[in-house]
């Protein structure tokens, strides 16, 4: 069109995908979203609200949202739904605990309305510390095998290392059925 | 500082590439020039460039989005809009957008820029903003660094 920019805000393609990453507190979702975004891992202090990032991965960008877990804040995690294709629900492996926590807040979001159908994929991280109960283990506890109305995952990570972060993300961009660059 | 408590705590820019941070703010009204001047070059070698807001609100926001405009000559020439919806009470939040380079021979020449860009950052709430920064004219020149190490010497 002959006219000169600076940037391109955005490469023109594709519809941006939302994903939203859930969990209790500590579960390690926000350094699970700078594995994501290919950032270096630093330490993180609690998220007391949002952390927003666009990834790119694939030839797709993606809105990734990061929610605080705390307790108190739980409650405000529905107004993030409208921003969400996918669900990514992160849980602390060494925190047998709150398993049980963790199994509460992941069977009341698969009541939500606004989520009905979106893929799920658990990441049953810090499997890099001794202790960890292992993939098969998170998802017992959060009796992954009754789920029918949506395809959903489990998956193994560190998101300290990085280890099983990238399997996870294809299995999710698998299961939007995107086209992708490779 | 606006009654909704609506404060940006830092700006970061980073390239995606290296991941090197080249531009790091503390604050909404620090502006050094010296460092924004020679990041104008930095900027225009990168193919992709993310840069980070990190901001707080006391009450809660029911309608917050950012819009990024850059000027040049007092035109706007890009415009970017992200849309966060709600802001939690009490919360600290960020938000990391990445913008990629128009490629060599689409983008305005170094010299064409030089003193004639600003950037507008505004934050919003519904129709009402609660925050808002707008960065001097910017001076691009290429040679920055070496003419302040010859000063330094």
């Amino acid at each position: 069109m002959g006219f000169l920019s600076l940037f391109s805000f955005f490469k023109k393609q594709e519809k941006k995908m939302g994903m939203l990453v859930l969990g209790l507190d500590n579960a390690g979702k926000t350094t699970i979203l700078a594995q994501l975004a290919d950032e270096e891992i630093t330490s993180v202090a609690p998220t007391t609200g949002f952390n927003v990032k666009t990834v790119q991965h694939a030839g797709l960008t993606m809105n990734v949202w990061d929610i605080g877990g705390q307790k108190a804040i739980r409650k405000y995690w529905k107004r993030y739904f409208k921003n969400a294709d996918c669900i990514i629900f992160v849980v602390d492996s060494t925190d047998q605990p709150r398993l049980e926590e963790a199994a509460v807040e992941f069977s009341q979001l698969l009541t939500e309305p606004e989520l009905k159908g979106h893929p799920i994929l658990v990441f049953a991280n810090k499997q890099d510390l001794s202790g960890a109960s292992t993939a098969a283990e998170v998802a017992t506890a959060l009796d992954l095998v009754t789920i029918s109305d949506r395809p959903w995952q489990i998956q193994g990570c560190s998101a300290k290392t990085g280890e099983g972060i990238e399997a996870g993300l294809q299995w999710l961009l698998k299961s939007l059925d995107l086209p992708t660059d490779k | 500082m606006t009654e909704t408590g609506f404060k940006v705590e830092s700006i970061r820019m980073r390239d995606c590439a290296t991941k090197k941070v080249f531009f790091q703010e503390q604050g909404w009204e620090t502006i050094k020039p010296l460092r924004e001047m020679h990041l104008e070059k930095a900027l225009l070698e990168c193919e992709s460039v993310a840069t980070e807001y990190t901001f707080s609100v006391d009450t809660e926001l029911e309608d917050l989005k950012l819009v990024q405009q850059m000027l040049m000559m007092g035109n706007v020439i890009e415009e970017f809009k992200f849309e966060f919806g709600f802001a939690m009470p009490g919360s600290t939040n960020s938000f990391e957008s990445i913008i990629y380079s128009a490629g060599k021979g689409n983008m305005y020449p170094p010299e064409l820029l030089s003193g004639n860009l600003q950037t507008i950052v505004t934050f919003v709430d519904g129709d009402k903003v609660v925050g808002e920064k707008i960065s001097p004219r910017r001076k691009t020149v290429p040679d920055m660094q070496e003419k302040q190490d010859e000063l330094t010497k």
